[in-house]
């Protein structure tokens, strides 16, 4: 009973929302939630299939080791969800909408249905800024800086690859550079 | 705590009490118990054991949830709190939260307060240096606050004492105005800090830029084996709790060795409400105690009473301790309690860039932070239009920098094989404030914590010596960068408010005279005379070194007097 008035009440959200009717596609069907319990972001499944495609054309890592243990998109979903203030976090929404919106406008398809090469042409174009709307710039910002903090601040990054030491156990301040 | 009986005041009834288990009261619990002495040592907070209790020190920084950093909720619950560097995911149990302990700012400012047993003793930033005549006879030549009752002589011997036990890493650098310690081997400085201390030796007779002293264990001693520390392992993850005991705390070092004399007993959850104050004996008899779980009322009896609270909480205390011989606290006959804080301006950075020694680079971690600048300005003689001076941390170090622009394949390559960036250099101003009697502490009247404490009315605030200072540090700075041939040279004003130093000093001074300060020169209350104070609350002005080190010996100095003295005459003097 709950979910269904939630699920109706974000719907009314999304319909306020300046621009969002586009969204509103005529197949729109009621979709999961997303896999993470968020607190300020309201992200369906749907929201977070996108962005995990999205992520992952930024900074694939489905051909390293541990592959599925970097879950990029879901850490960019709570850093927004947990250390960003409201504004952001509004900006995050209507981003991801737009983001969507315009992938519909070139691709004409939704990006997470685009073919792989549709789908890094077009995070090509919005990564290079050729794509303007609303708040995407804002949206795409966050979600990079985030992957990318998600992926140095890794296990994989940081032990795997010995890119961080616990205990260094010493200090040379004059350490040759190697040429 | 099952040992202490409530109901018998005998039980009740210790050799010694001190106040706080911080780095200060850890010393006075050490020297007393060391001496034979039965010490009751109070703390508000929680207990934090040696390693046992320190949840994230081993952690990497991908196992927290934020990467360390502090959630937008979080950060706007504790405006106070999260102006401090060191509040962050991995440290912030060891801080007091805004909302936990309020006090009323009549002006801004921070009070950075770290309630637990070792209290900022585990997050401190470690620096260590002694103070020399210089700073110990500047109210009396410049003619600011009152006379200190010492000087560099009579605290000598126990900031060697204090060294040898905590372990103090520096180098010997024969500075009159920045005495040598007893030392282990320094944190050398790197490649572009080594270039300056040069450029600095050649160019300006006075000015000295050295290996930042530390209470790290660089290469420990005996001593400190026998305290069961290992040699610092280069981490810089201290505000954690350091497993190998690295660097000094009350907790890897003070503590745990009081506890082996079998004299201490350690009471967390203990609030002081006050001192116990008999008239008819014209003492102190002990301390009223709130216990934080049961809000139980609890009197604790002692011939001997050290406050080490830190300094503005040690003020409450004694502002809370209402007698009819004493109706505005204790041992304020003059009222000049709470009034005369002063603390340490740090509201000057700069920054620049070096794109000499690009051969060198640095390898593993300075836990020192690089160099010192001990304090130029007005030493010898008044010279400028301000008074006193301010000393200033210096550092280098090439950041890696990574190509972030690309996506795909392209952004990984970039992400794990970063460039060498240019060496980036930065130092920050530590001014000396002067003691006024505007700058003040005082009880509110009405609103009270949660144990029936009243809450703490802060109004503390800069002044033009303060701004005169921070214009002369920039122009000294910059024309020493300049000479150094740095680039990029950018002053920031640090528009922190007033606390975030966190060394907030004064309240209680020290001086010769009862009548224009509260404590003699064995930081012995002036009218009641068995109770000592040796935190930050004693000091009559404020010098421009960390203090921490200053107040561990003279806690050590004091509880030898006192203990002298109760042998002598029972501190009835």
């Amino acid at each position: 009973m709950n979910n269904i008035i939630n699920r109706r009440i974000a719907i009314q959200h999304l319909l306020t929302v300046a621009g969002a009717a586009l969204l509103i596609p005529a197949c729109y069907e009621p979709s999961k939630k997303a896999s993470i319990q968020l607190i300020n972001l309201n992200i369906s499944g749907d929201l977070e299939t996108l962005l995990a495609t999205l992520v992952e054309n930024i900074l694939p890592t489905k051909n390293l080791p541990k592959a599925k243990s970097f879950n990029l998109h879901l850490f960019v979903l709570k850093m927004v969800d947990d250390c960003h203030n409201e504004q952001d976090q509004h900006d995050f929404m209507e981003g991801i909408r737009s983001f969507e919106k315009q992938a519909r406008q070139h691709l004409g398809k939704s990006f997470a249905k685009g073919s792989a090469d549709e789908q890094a042409a077009f995070v090509q174009e919005v990564n290079a800024g050729n794509m303007k709307a609303d708040k995407l710039e804002e949206f795409y910002k966050m979600v990079k800086s985030h992957t990318i903090q998600g992926f140095l601040y890794s296990e994989y990054v940081m032990k795997d690859l010995k890119k961080y030491e616990l205990v260094p156990g010493r200090y040379n301040g004059y350490a040759p550079v190697a040429s | 705590m099952s040992n202490i009986n409530i109901d018998s005041e005998k039980a009740r009834t210790f050799d010694a009490i001190v106040i706080g288990s911080g780095a200060s009261g850890g010393w006075a619990a050490k020297e007393l118990a060391e001496k034979g002495l039965k010490t009751l040592v109070l703390e508000r907070g929680r207990p934090v054991e040696h390693v046992k209790d320190y949840p994230t020190t081993n952690m990497y920084p991908y196992e927290f949830e934020h990467r360390n950093q502090l959630t937008f909720k979080e950060q706007e619950e504790n405006p106070i709190a999260a102006s401090c560097y060191a509040y962050r995911e991995d440290a912030k149990h060891f801080f007091v939260k805004d909302k936990e302990h309020p006090y009323v700012q009549e002006k801004p400012f921070d009070w950075i307060r770290g309630y637990q047993v070792g209290g900022k003793s585990l997050m401190w930033a470690r620096q260590t240096q002694r103070w020399s005549d210089f700073d110990f006879e500047g109210p009396a030549r410049d003619g600011f606050a009152v006379d200190w009752p010492i000087r560099y002589a009579d605290i000598a011997p126990w900031y060697s004492h204090v060294e040898r036990f905590a372990g103090i890493s520096g180098n010997r650098d024969g500075l009159a105005e920045l005495p040598d310690g007893d030392f282990l081997p320094a944190f050398p400085l790197n490649a572009v800090e080594d270039h300056f201390r040069k450029t600095v030796k050649e160019k300006y007779q006075g000015r000295h830029i050295i290996s930042a002293r530390c209470a790290h264990l660089s290469k420990p001693n005996q001593t400190h084996i026998d305290q069961g520390r290992v040699q610092c392992q280069n981490r810089i993850l201290c505000q954690r709790g350091c497993p190998f005991g690295g660097y000094f705390s009350s907790n890897s070092s003070t503590l745990p060795w009081a506890q082996k004399t079998g004299n201490m007993t350690l009471r967390p959850f203990s609030v002081v409400h006050s001192i116990l104050y008999d008239e008819a004996k014209g003492r102190a008899t002990g301390v009223k105690v709130i216990d934080t779980n049961s809000k139980e009322e609890i009197d604790f009896f002692a011939p001997v009473i050290f406050i080490n609270a830190s300094a503005l909480n040690t003020n409450l205390i004694l502002l809370n301790s209402i007698s009819s011989r004493f109706p505005q606290g204790l041992g304020n006959d003059n009222g000049l309690l709470g009034k005369y804080i002063a603390f340490h301006n740090y509201t000057a950075v700069i920054t620049a860039e070096y794109d000499g020694l690009l051969q060198y680079k640095t390898d593993g971690r300075n836990p020192a932070g690089g160099g010192y600048i001990p304090r130029f300005r007005n030493v010898y003689k008044q010279e400028t239009d301000f008074l006193r001076g301010y000393a200033a941390g210096f550092g280098a170090s090439r950041a890696e920098v990574r190509d972030t622009s690309a996506t795909g394949e392209a952004l990984i390559e970039n992400l794990l094989n970063p460039q060498l960036g240019p060496w980036r250099v930065n130092s920050h101003m530590m001014g000396e404030t002067i003691p006024k009697e505007s700058n003040h502490i005082r009880l509110d009247t009405q609103q009270k914590d949660d144990w029936g404490v009243p809450l703490l009315r802060i109004s503390i605030d800069y002044d033009e010596n303060d701004r005169k200072l921070r214009q002369d540090y920039y122009e000294q700075m910059s024309e020493m960068f300049q000479n150094a041939g740095f680039t990029n040279i950018k002053t920031h004003d640090d528009n922190r408010r007033p606390g975030n130093d966190i060394h907030e000093m004064g309240g209680v001074r020290m001086g010769h005279d009862p009548k224009t300060s509260l404590l003699n020169k064995w930081n012995q209350l002036h009218l009641c005379k068995n109770v000592f104070i040796t935190d930050g609350a004693c000091m009559t002005s404020t010098g421009t070194q960390n203090p921490t080190l200053t107040y561990m010996a003279l806690a050590a100095r004091a509880v030898d007097y006192a203990v002298k003295e109760m042998k002598k005459n029972g501190l009835k003097g």
